[in-house]
């Protein structure tokens, strides 16, 4: 057996460590045993930014119809406009079972 | 009024699908989703709507990391096709890579190229 590199990622922040977790998540559901760290790292960056965007986007389509609080409509407006069919979601939610991936303990931070 | 019948057949299939997410946690942790939604300025109370946009990027992540692996998939193939001795290639662990990664990026319409300079 060769050895196993221990990746080390020191100074990331925890959500995109999070995110980096996911991906290794799918990445291992779908039979991909080992990746490039560009490669991890690419998904990675492309999922922080899809996210961002379809929130960027959501969030514009909302304030174009004059409201402050996004609703479901202009979440479908905004995957819509993306390309992303939400047809195909409910069949992925129902064929896709995965454990969620839970939070780092967090600090408590003492009150003064 | 038929056009108004027509029009809360979609609706009512994604209300049904929106009260389903009330019961599956996505990979993606609420939290996280919830923090980088902020960074693009968006701001919502249901933890439903959070899930939505977490579901969706999920599944589009998973459809390129399937569609990289195929790429992987069919040139390892090629590979050990081509080679006579090749044959242990089935119980081999895939490993995705960059140069996989690429082709399937570049059907979604994305160019990743690496730089000159990097490693």
């Amino acid at each position: 057996m060769d050895k196993v590199e221990t990746v080390t990622v020191p100074h990331v922040d925890a959500y995109r460590r999070l995110l980096n977790k996911v991906i290794s998540q799918l990445m291992l559901d779908k039979g991909a045993g080992q990746a490039s760290h560009q490669c991890l790292e690419t998904l990675t960056q492309m999922l922080q930014a899809l996210i961002v965007e379809i929130g960027n986007s959501a969030h514009n389509f909302c304030e174009l119809s004059g409201r402050t609080m996004p609703t479901v409509g202009d979440v479908s407006l905004a995957l819509i406009n993306m390309g992303i069919s939400i047809s195909s979601l409910d069949p992925y939610m129902r064929s896709e079972k995965h454990a969620p991936i839970p939070l780092p303990p967090q600090q408590t931070q003492q009150r003064q | 009024a038929g056009g108004d019948r027509e029009r809360t057949v979609p609706a009512s299939h994604l209300s049904d699908f929106m009260s389903q997410l009330e019961d599956y946690t996505p990979l993606i942790p609420d939290a996280v989703a919830a923090h980088y939604l902020n960074m693009g300025g968006f701001q919502a109370d249901d933890k439903r709507i959070v899930r939505l946009i977490s579901i969706a990027a999920q599944k589009y992540m998973s459809d390129i990391i399937d569609d990289a692996l195929q790429h992987s998939k069919a040139r390892t193939h090629m590979q050990t096709t081509n080679i006579p001795g090749g044959s242990k290639a089935k119980d081999r662990k895939f490993t995705l890579t960059m140069e996989d990664l690429q082709p399937a990026l570049a059907d979604y319409g994305i160019n990743v190229r690496k730089m000159d300079y990097s490693q």
